[in-house]
């Protein structure tokens, strides 16, 4: 009897001390049945990718109020690529402007989530991708 | 054998953590081919000593494995941590998060961390974990560092998991009818009373000791120590990591860890057949014609539980 569950990291790259959305979405994804590991603050892209390899986690969920983003999301999508991980759903969310969420989308990212996105959309997004 | 299987074990062999990681969720999911791979990394296993930690969230745990497996990896050993935390009864979800506190470990070479959630196990450790055990020692780890919440039975489990165990608690959880009441006692060969700045720490430490002697018998060479200590500020940890040592000593000495040994195996081998059980018996039965008419039965008071369930698996006791 096979038990599958999805597994997610949920990270904090760079220098970025607010992590409150962060754990509204990882207990969301909880709640929705889900393993959720999250990392912890002030993580470097390799340390992410790392922790992401080791745990096995089929979706990666970035978080950066820093400003940031463009370069440690970057960073992090390019890391997994050079290490053939392309099959990992990549996700973000946080303070980023339009035209940065549409760039990330472009360069890997499945979805960047706006502020005041509902958890149950996320929820959904990541069910959707992974089981269908 | 598929070729899924026989990749990650070609994997493991070279060392490869992708492969080890693959393997470890396909023993969690008990996945197609779970069986096979157990089998076939079963040569492959060099035995290490297995080091547990358990007390209740939020005692310091986490800090502590955070300084113990830095003290190790320092010292040229390869690592692995086993981190459990409970799965949602309700859910089935897990939020694992041991590892904001291991933050000096994050993308170390030498140290493996993996999450791992209760899932099913009724107030116990999963069965997943004594295969992650097999599977990290097929990778040559040169120790592997177990940690639990302590709640209920996965306190007794980690006795037969672990050849060392360490009882994490700190002042302010209750009186001594509240630590002979969770069985502590019988299941630490350490006892650490953490964030020891806190008021009672003392008194926590006194009524260890006490309750320690008493229960120790007499000849008995191993007489578990109690430290106390503040893990965040790096206090006495390495004093714990020596004690680890001295136990680890104390049974390399004796015919304690061939006991060890054999206590671990049965486990696993229970955990198997519960397992085959589940599978073979339980699994087809569930939602089956003959469950239906049972459940009638039985809420309709005309046949009791137990004689169905000699029905369906039928013998003698």
């Amino acid at each position: 009897m096979a038990e599958n569950r999805i597994r997610v990291l949920i990270a904090k790259p760079g220098l970025d001390g607010h992590d409150r959305g962060a754990k509204v979405v990882a207990q969301a994804l909880r709640d929705a049945g889900m393993e959720v590991i999250y990392t912890g603050l002030r993580r470097t892209p390799e340390q992410i990718v790392s922790a992401a390899i080791q745990e096995d986690v089929q979706v990666i969920g970035l978080s950066s109020l820093s400003g940031a983003h463009n370069h440690l999301f970057q960073k992090v999508a390019g890391l997994l690529e050079e290490k053939g991980y392309t099959d990992i759903l990549l996700i973000g969310g946080g303070i980023i402007p339009d035209k940065d969420r549409k760039k990330l989308e472009e360069m890997g990212f499945d979805c960047i989530f706006s502020p005041g996105t509902s958890t149950s959309k996320i929820v959904e997004f990541i069910q959707d991708r992974v089981n269908g | 054998m598929v070729k899924k299987v026989a990749e990650l074990v070609q994997g493991i062999g070279e060392g490869k953590e992708g492969a080890l990681a693959r393997a470890l969720t396909l023993v969690e999911n008990r996945g197609s081919g779970y069986r096979e791979l157990l089998d076939e990394i079963f040569p492959l296993i060099t035995p290490c000593p297995i080091w547990g930690l358990t007390g209740a969230p939020g005692v310091g745990k986490s800090t502590i494995t955070n300084f113990l497996a830095g003290e190790l990896v320092e010292k040229g050993e390869k690592i692995a941590i086993i981190a459990v935390d409970p799965t949602s009864p309700f859910s089935g979800g897990a939020l694992l998060g041991d590892r904001v506190r291991m933050m000096d470990l994050a993308g170390k070479p030498g140290v493996f961390i993996r999450s791992m959630a209760s899932r099913g196990a009724l107030g116990g450790l999963s069965p997943a974990i004594m295969d992650a055990i097999a599977l990290f020692q097929a990778f040559q780890v040169d120790r592997i560092i177990v940690e639990t919440v302590g709640v209920g039975q996965s306190e007794t489990d980690i006795v037969a998991l672990a050849d060392s165990v360490t009882v994490v608690m700190m002042p302010g959880t209750g009186d001594d009818v509240q630590t002979i009441k969770a069985g502590l006692l019988e299941i630490g060969d350490i006892f650490a009373v953490n964030k020891a700045d806190l008021e009672g720490a003392e008194t926590l430490a006194g009524l260890l000791q006490s309750m320690i002697s008493s229960r120790t018998e007499e000849g008995q060479s191993h007489q578990p120590p109690v430290l106390k200590m503040i893990a965040s500020q790096g206090n006495q940890l390495e004093q714990l990591l020596q004690e680890f040592f001295h136990h680890q000593e104390y049974l390399n000495r004796g015919e304690l860890k061939e006991k060890k040994e054999r206590m671990r195996g049965e486990m696993a081998l229970k955990m198997h057949l519960q397992a085959r059980f589940q599978d073979l018996f339980l699994g087809p039965l569930l939602g089956s014609e003959e469950w239906e008419q049972a459940l009638k039965s039985i809420t309709g008071r005309e046949k009791s539980p137990a004689y169905w369930a000699e029905k369906m698996i039928p013998g003698r006791d």
